[in-house]
């Protein structure tokens, strides 16, 4: 008897299993779109289920969803930051052959030989997010961290004045803040002469550290104006400092992405903006790039027989304020973020 | 057929494979129905390389369970492994060497994890636990987060080395496969493991050398997560911190699914393991084929788990009940 029943569980665990395979099947290409053949796009991520990659997935979903209900997208990739596990789902990807996949790499060269496989299978690659630089794919859609660094100075200009010493706060030898620093330090020097960096702090990319080494810069020297940070922990720490000192009001705070502890500092006033890259637009241009690829065109390409696409495609980047925060529409956005199955 | 143990077994085939053999049947033919592309040479080879590093570390993590243990620093040494490797294969040192200097460290560390285990008398887990987190640490401190790549050319070439028509992982996994496989049954080291496993005093008693024993079964799985990352680094040409997370949690579902009891030492086998990673591994490869969201995938081997361990639990009652 307890054979049977152990055996009708086992039983029962996969009929649900398999019917819930059924459930999410594709229909059938007869069904939806009679004249147009099905396709499937498969975006491939690390750490599935993170906010930024949702949005990504969003946007991806609404790019399939204007070209034809012929359109399948999914999402695949493993919950955890694992490269190797990463590549591993890109060749899963690949064995059931998509018309396009759109990877954010775990690492700059775990996924080469993955995505050259994909690519060899005649399979258009396009890198989003995170690049693969050497990896062969086809095209790159992301942020341009010079830009947004840029964005960081251009709004520190405006709300100093044009006047005034500043520092920023980042984890040296991480390339994309490099980039971030180095743009808002060039655009400082050409733009508005006025702003000096006097300080380059690291804060090892973590709130408390921040906090520490913000609160020494602050007290050494009362005369900084403007802190900007280029990761998403820089801009609390600081705040932190400038709470503790009471220099709030006298210091100007930009950081980097957003979080909800930094929602919330926006709209306290604490933090005066941060820079935020569209990680929904990267995600729909990733998808329109795949799709062109897919689908060659009489426009020479660079990638023969894929269709043309250009290798880089920039998101850009914005300045979110608590003032527009304040927008019942914008605060919902970033409250509530695109769910995914 | 013997009929005593009619019940239990078919003839010589253990019930518990047998539901096995019965699973991995239906969701094979569920999924050739289902999609073209499974029943491929092209995916089953796919479907292999995907769960090869587990593979090879359940080996050594059957032992560690059957002797009453677990060992949690395999999703700390594999990375570690890896990125040992790189750091001396970028400093010239030959594979061979290199290789062999990796696999000494990972035995240390086995040999540490008894140590502790023995000398702290802490639970096994708390102490793998423990140990995994200082390796994780380490990792990141020396790659200060990124992946290291630009490796030799020498090495690199590995990766896309068959030999007939499989690469190196798989060769490497047929031969460990076959030499547990064997050994569980015909030699007296690993049948002592099953007694210490199950009654550490009679074993004891009995005159066995109980914490060598322990000893070498830490460093087995240790040794078998280093080739892992040995494996993963050629088949990557990069090491990185981030391989293997999570491993640790795959290695035991697959051990445990195949039988081998987490809940009292002693009872397990080899067989069940090759069995139970066959069937993760094709689980695996389902849900990525099929297209429903891998957020079920854990829901799924949950379930799955603690099925097979009901299963276990309930053959052993059965088998208490008739003898």
């Amino acid at each position: 008897m307890k054979r049977k029943m152990a055996l009708g569980l086992m039983l029962t665990v996969l009929a649900m299993s398999l019917a819930g395979c059924g459930a999410k099947a594709p229909e059938a290409a007869d069904q939806t779109g009679a004249e147009k053949s099905e396709e499937l796009y498969s975006m491939v991520v690390f750490t599935k289920g993170a906010e930024y990659f949702n949005w990504c997935y969003a946007g991806m979903k609404d790019a399939a969803a204007s070209i034809g209900s012929h359109i399948q997208v999914e999402l695949q990739g493993p919950a955890e930051w694992d490269a190797s596990l990463e590549a591993r789902a890109v060749d899963q990807v690949v064995a059931k052959n998509p018309t396009g996949i759109l990877v954010a790499s775990a690492d700059e060269t775990t996924l080469n030989s993955s995505i050259q496989k994909a690519l060899d299978a005649g399979i258009p690659v396009i890198g989003f997010d995170s690049d693969a630089a050497d990896s062969g794919r086809l095209a790159y859609v992301g942020t341009d961290n010079y830009d947004f660094g840029a964005t960081a100075a251009r709004s520190m200009a405006e709300m100093l004045g044009g006047e005034g010493e500043v520092a920023v706060c980042m984890v040296p030898g991480a390339i994309a803040q490099e980039e971030r620093a180095e743009g808002f330090k060039n655009w400082l020097e050409e733009n508005a002469p006025g702003i000096k960096v006097v300080s380059e702090l690291n804060d090892e990319g973590d709130v408390a550290k921040s906090e520490t080494v913000c609160t020494a810069l602050l007290q050494s020297n009362p005369n900084i104006k403007g802190i900007f940070s280029t990761h998403g922990y820089g801009a609390p720490g600081a705040a932190a400092a400038a709470r503790t000192l009471n220099m709030l009001e006298n210091v100007v705070i930009i950081g980097s992405d957003y979080s909800s502890a930094v929602i919330e500092l926006l709209q306290s006033g604490d933090i005066e903006g941060t820079v935020v890259d569209d990680p929904y637009l990267i995600g729909y241009e990733a998808f329109m790039l795949a799709y062109a690829a897919a689908h060659p065109t009489e426009i020479p390409s660079a990638n023969p027989p894929f269709g043309h696409v250009p290798p880089v495609i920039y998101g850009g980047s914005q300045l979110l304020t608590g003032e527009m925060l304040q927008d019942e529409a914008v605060l919902a956005k970033y409250q509530n973020p695109p769910a995914v199955n | 057929m013997n009929k005593r143990k009619g019940i239990l077994s078919f003839g010589r085939i253990n019930f518990h494979y047998l539901v096995l053999i019965v699973m991995i049947f239906i969701v094979t033919a569920a999924m050739t129905v289902y999609s073209p592309y499974f029943l491929t040479v092209n995916n089953l080879q796919v479907l292999i390389d995907t769960f090869i590093m587990e593979a090879v570390m359940a080996l050594g993590m059957t032992m560690v369970i059957i002797s009453g243990g677990i060992d949690l620093t395999v999703a700390g040494i594999l990375p570690f492994s890896s990125i040992i490797l790189a750091l001396l294969l970028m400093r010239e040192v030959p594979f061979g060497i290199a290789a062999v200097l990796v696999l000494l460290a990972a035995a240390a560390i086995g040999c540490l994890t008894n140590l502790l285990r023995r000398s702290l008398n802490l639970h096994p887990m708390v102490v793998t636990m423990a140990i995994a987190a200082v390796i994780k640490g380490v990792d990141l401190t020396i790659t200060g987060g990124s992946a290291v790549s630009g490796l030799p050319e020498s090495f690199t070439r590995l990766g896309a080395v068959r030999i007939l028509g499989m690469p190196v992982s798989w060769i490497v996994y047929i031969i460990l496969a076959a030499v547990f496989l064997y050994f569980s049954k015909n030699n007296r080291w690993f049948l002592q493991v099953f007694f210490v496993g199950g009654n550490e005093d009679a074993a004891k008693l009995s005159g066995i050398k109980v914490e060598a024993l322990y000893r070498n079964v830490y460093v087995i799985s240790a040794v078998l997560a280093a080739v892992a990352g040995i494996l993963t680094a050629i088949t990557y040409s990069s090491a990185s911190y981030s391989y293997g997370t999570n491993a640790d949690l795959r290695v035991i579902t697959t051990v445990a699914i195949g039988g081998t009891s987490l809940t009292h030492g002693g009872s397990g086998s080899i067989a069940g393991t090759l069995l139970g990673t066959l069937f993760m591994a094709i689980i695996y490869n389902a849900f990525v084929m099929s297209g429903i969201s891998t957020y079920y995938q854990d829901v799924v081997t949950g379930v799955f788990l603690i099925a097979a361990v009901l299963l276990s639990e309930g053959i052993k009652v059965l088998k208490e009940r008739k003898s």
